[in-house]
This record gives structure tokens, C-alpha cells and sequence, in this order.
């Protein structure tokens, strides 16, 4: 069976549950957006995924075959984690030429080049790089290992506006050029929405979403106007919250648009917008 | 493959160190030299170097010390495997013991030389300091190595060993080794010793420890079965570990 699937997967941390019972499959050749808010389990989920740590309970498993402690299947996977564990007196030339000896399908002359594009000098010892260009590092090399299976945690950690943009394309380039699939967890989601396919939403150490974005966004859709007239529209239909400006009123409605009122505005949901009705405290559908 | 270019690692991570090493020793053997030759038949200048080779064996419990924390987790980050990470470091350990001891051995042996220059400094290796036997032989030449091989094994797997425990251990079990081991050993069981048992314990240890070493093939047997035990309790606390942050 192909594919990076996670069963049952449990973790705890002293008093906090960090996963609960999480269950999902990573298909291949996908781009998925792992979004959460913080401390809802992302990187928790990752890390037991590449072998880092260990999940209490459940199995996590690649192409039919357990992960942990499997160098076989280890190498077909990388992630690029938030920190960095890489040697503190390492330069980046000598990161990469490692890099090329646990991976041998890294393309370093590509690595050169993205190098050079973002700005990034391979002289330079690991340690002495300032949090976006350790960012630009790891995310070089998370670019350029060529496997099957590239877990990206806080991929644009630290980086400007430009960088990050060339990161986005580059990763659209190479995607279309070489598929793989790619799991990006970030915070930053109006950016990635128009790159990943699959959307999954961790809240509290549950996967409260998982499915493709269009599936997910055409779910749901906005509806605007003054208080008594959306008062009056949503009256009955499954919301999932509403925010009151002044005498203005915003809902988030499940299920399809059924009316065309001139004193009501109906707009698409955006990613970020569903996210943080989904994700906040009072999350949840009213009728 | 993957356990290739682990212990690959683990040498070129361990190269620079044991390089930095050798300079300083053959630095301080070229001075005694120097020393020898420019106060030949000076009797006011008299010493000895004795044991050249135990310098390795505490300066690779150090390099033990610090083999696992950051390869651990350069292992991680490149997709190796806890079982290999551990065995690179047993492939890696025995090849630095045996190339480390060969040296130690050839440069034990230029440094009696010394002696033959100025009388009045006196230089032997390890198997004649602890053993009395002089290296005038290929047999005990290899014996000398062999010898170096176990020790240097044994005090890497303890350094190992110690900062696998430490990897483990959160805080208070940190500090409660760190007092209570010291405390344990050079206090309370001395005092319990000689209060309640008449110094029997450390007779016994005592006795012990000096049939263990007593030869040189007990010295390696004892060194070797040291060494097994602490790399199958360090597999234990690696087999387990966790990255930290």
C-alpha cells in the first residue's frame, strides 16, 4: 500500500495530550497544508512521523512499511523541522555535502545555485546564520534531497516577503517538474492556500479537517449585510460563526448560497478566514 | 549503505579532535627530546614519562563524552536509524581504539628512546608500568597494542555511557546522579563500610579489581567484558531516546 499513513496515533507530554488518537494517510505526490494553531499538535505529529520521537501509542508506516527505526524507509523521507539539527561548527558547504552522502539523490548543484538566488553563502558556518537564512538552509536542502516524501515545518520561518515568494515559486516549479508530496505546516495560510491541494486542520490534538481544498472552501461561504437582514437569512442554516461590525453583520454558512438578495452580500470563504472560525475556542457549528 | 556512511561520519566528525591531539603529543615528546638533548649528562634534570598511553584512553572517554548529543541528532535530521547510529558508533569506537593504541604503541616506543639520550629522564608505556614487561619483542609489542585497544574501549564506552544517561535523565534525576553517585561512593559507603562491616566492602572490591587487572590478558578480558556491558546499557538509553529541543 502506498502512501504515509499514521494509525491511532496518541502522544502526551506530562499533563498535555498532544495527539489524540490521530489517524490520517499522505498520499503520494500531493502538496498538504498541515494547519493548526499553536500547540495543536503539528510538529508533534512530524516529528513522530520522521522517528524523532516517539508516539505512546499507534504506528506510523510508508509504502506498507513501519517508519521507526527503518533506514530503508527513513530515506525516503526529510523534514525540515523548525530548529536545527545540524552540527553548530558546520558550514553550509559541508551541510550539503553530507547532505549528499545520507541522501545520495541531492542535487548539490542545484543547492549551489538556489544558494546563490537567495542569497545565501555556503562559507559560512551554520551557527553564525540569522534566523531566515538558517531557514533558507534548511529549506535549500529540504528542496533539493529528492525524495519521495518532504515534511516542511515552518518552512518560511524568519524570511522576507521576497524570499519567501521565491520559495513558493520554487516549490511550484519543482513540483511540476518532479512531484513529491510535500507537508507544510505554517501559520502563514493566505499564503500557501494557493499551493496546497489537500488542506488538514489539527485542533487540540485532533484532525478536526482533511480533505482537498476546493471540497473544504465550497462548503462554506460568507454572507454580509445589516444585522436583521442576516439575522433573518441565517435563520435555521448550520453557521459556523458570525462576527458584528457596528450595524453590520458577517456569517459563515455551511452548505450553498440559496438566495440572491439585493441587501445581502454572499463572497466565497477563504482558507484563513474558515481556519480561524474552525480553530478559535468557540469553534463549532450553531444552528 | 546507511552504516557506511555513519561511521563515515562519526571519523570525520572525531578527525580534527584526535589530530589536535597527536600534536600536542607529539609537541610535548619532540620538547622532551629537545629538553634531553640540550641537558645531556645534567643530572639536576630528572623525570619521567610513564603510561603515554592512558592520555588516549582519558582523552577518548572524553571524545565518549561527546559522541552522542549532536551526531544524534545530525542522524535524525538525515534519516539513520537509532540501531545504525548505534552500531556506527561500536564500528567507529573499535577502528579509533585500534589505530589510536597502534600509535599510542609505536609512540610509547619512541619515547623510551629518550632515555637513551639523557639517563636522567625515564620513559615507559603502559604493559611496563602496569605489568613490568619491556617492549623488546614483536610479541609484546602486539601484546602492548592489544592491550591499549581494550583500555581505550572501555573508557570510550564509559564516556559513552555517561552522556547517554545524561541525555536521558530530565533535570532532578540529572542532580540526583551528579550529588548522589559522588556521595554514594566516597561517603556513605566508606563510612557504612568501615562502621558496619569492618572495611570488608572495600577489601573485597579491593581484591576484585586487582585480580581483574592483575595480567595483562585479565586486564583485557576485565575491559572487555567492562566495555560490553556499558554498550548494551547505552543501546538501552539510545534505543529509546527522544530529540530534544
Amino acid at each position: 500500500m502506498n502512501g504515509l499513513k499514521v494509525v491511532n496515533v496518541s502522544k502526551r507530554f506530562g499533563d498535555v495530550q498532544a495527539l489524540k488518537n490521530v489517524s490520517i494517510d499522505f498520499n503520494e505526490n500531493k502538496i498538504y497544508g498541515l494547519l493548526g494553531r499553536n500547540g495543536a499538535g503539528k510538529s508533534t505529529l512530524l516529528n513522530i512521523i520522521t522517528g524523532k520521537i516517539f508516539a505512546d501509542e499507534g504506528s506510523v508506516s510508508l509504502d506498507g512499511e513501519c517508519i521507526p527505526e527503518n533506514d530503508r524507509v527513513l530515506s525516503k523521507l526529510f523534514m525540515m523541522g523548525e530548529r536545527n539539527y545540524y552540527p553548530a561548527g558546520m558550514t553550509v558547504v559541508d551541510a550539503f555535502r553530507w547532505t549528499k552522502e545520507f541522501y545520495p539523490g541531492f542535487d548539490a548543484e542545484r543547492a549551489f545555485r538556489l544558494s546563490k538566488d537567495f542569497g545565501l553563502n555556503i562559507k559560512s558556518k551554520i551557527k553564525s546564520l540569522s534566523t531566515g537564512y538558517s531557514s533558507i538552509f534548511r529549506l535549500i536542502t529540504a528542496l533539493c534531497v529528492n525524495v519521495p516524501y518532504v515534511l516542511l515545518d515552518e518552512p518560511v520561518l524568519g524570511l522576507d516577503a521576497n524570499h519567501r515568494d521565491l520559495f513558493y515559486r520554487i516549490l511550484i516549479e519543482q513540483y511540476a517538474e518532479n512531484p513529491a508530496t510535500f507537508i507544510i505546516s505554517t501559520h502563514l495560510i493566505e499564503e500557501v492556500s494557493g499551493i496546497i491541494e489537500e488542506v488538514v486542520i489539527i485542533r487540540e490534538g485532533e484532525i478536526i479537517r482533511n480533505e482537498s481544498r476546493e471540497s473544504l472552501l465550497s462548503k462554506y461561504y460568507c454572507v454580509s449585510g445589516r444585522i436583521s437582514d442576516v439575522d433573518g437569512y441565517i435563520a435555521g442554516k448550520r453557521v459556523l460563526a458570525s462576527e458584528t461590525l457596528g450595524g453590520l453583520k458577517t456569517a459563515y454558512v455551511e452548505g450553498v448560497p440559496d438566495i440572491n438578495s439585493p441587501n445581502l452580500e454572499i463572497s466565497k470563504m477563504d482558507l484563513q478566514k474558515l481556519f480561524i472560525q474552525l480553530t478559535n475556542s468557540q469553534g463549532g457549528i450553531t444552528e | 549503505m546507511k552504516l557506511n556512511v555513519a561511521v563515515k561520519y562519526r571519523l570525520y566528525d572525531n578527525k580534527k579532535a584526535i589530530l589536535i591531539f597527536y600534536i600536542v603529543i607529539v609537541s610535548v615528546l619532540a620538547f622532551m627530546f629537545l629538553f634531553s638533548a640540550l641537558n645531556r649528562g645534567n643530572h639536576k634534570f630528572n623525570g619521567s614519562i610513564q603510561g603515554l598511553e592512558l592520555a588516549s584512553a582519558i582523552f577518548l572517554f572524553v571524545v565518549g563524552l561527546n559522541s552522542f548529543k549532536e551526531i544524534f541528532r545530525m542522524f535524525m535530521q538525515n534519516g539513520i536509524s537509532r540501531k545504525t547510529m548505534f552500531l556506527s558508533y561500536v564500528a567507529s569506537t573499535a577502528a579509533i581504539c585500534i589505530i589510536m593504541a597502534f600509535i599510542d604503541s609505536i609512540l610509547a616506543l619512541i619515547s623510551r628512546s629518550i632515555t637513551a639520550v639523557n639517563g636522567g629522564i625515564y620513559s615507559r608505556g603502559v604493559i611496563e608500568m602496569m605489568y613490568g614487561k619491556q617492549v623488546n619483542s614483536i610479541g609484546t609489542f602486539l601484546l602492548s597494542i592489544i592491550l591499549c585497544f581494550f583500555i581505550n574501549i572501555a573508557f570510550t564506552s564509559l564516556g559513552f555511557f555517561i552522556t547517554t544517561l545524561y541525555y536521558r535523565m530530565n533535570k532532578t534525576q540529572k542532580i540526583t546522579v551528579s550529588i548522589g553517585v559522588p556521595a554514594l561512593l566516597f561517603v556513605i559507603l566508606p563510612i557504612a563500610d568501615t562502621l558496619l562491616l569492618n572495611g570488608i566492602f572495600f577489601a573485597g572490591l579491593a581484591g576484585i579489581l586487582t585480580a581483574s587487572f592483575r595480567e595483562p590478558f585479565m586486564c583485557m578480558l576485565s575491559c572487555f567484558v567492562l566495555s560490553g556491558v556499558l554498550m548494551a546499557l547505552s543501546w538501552m538509553l539510545v534505543r529509546k531516546a527522544a530529540v530534544k529541543d
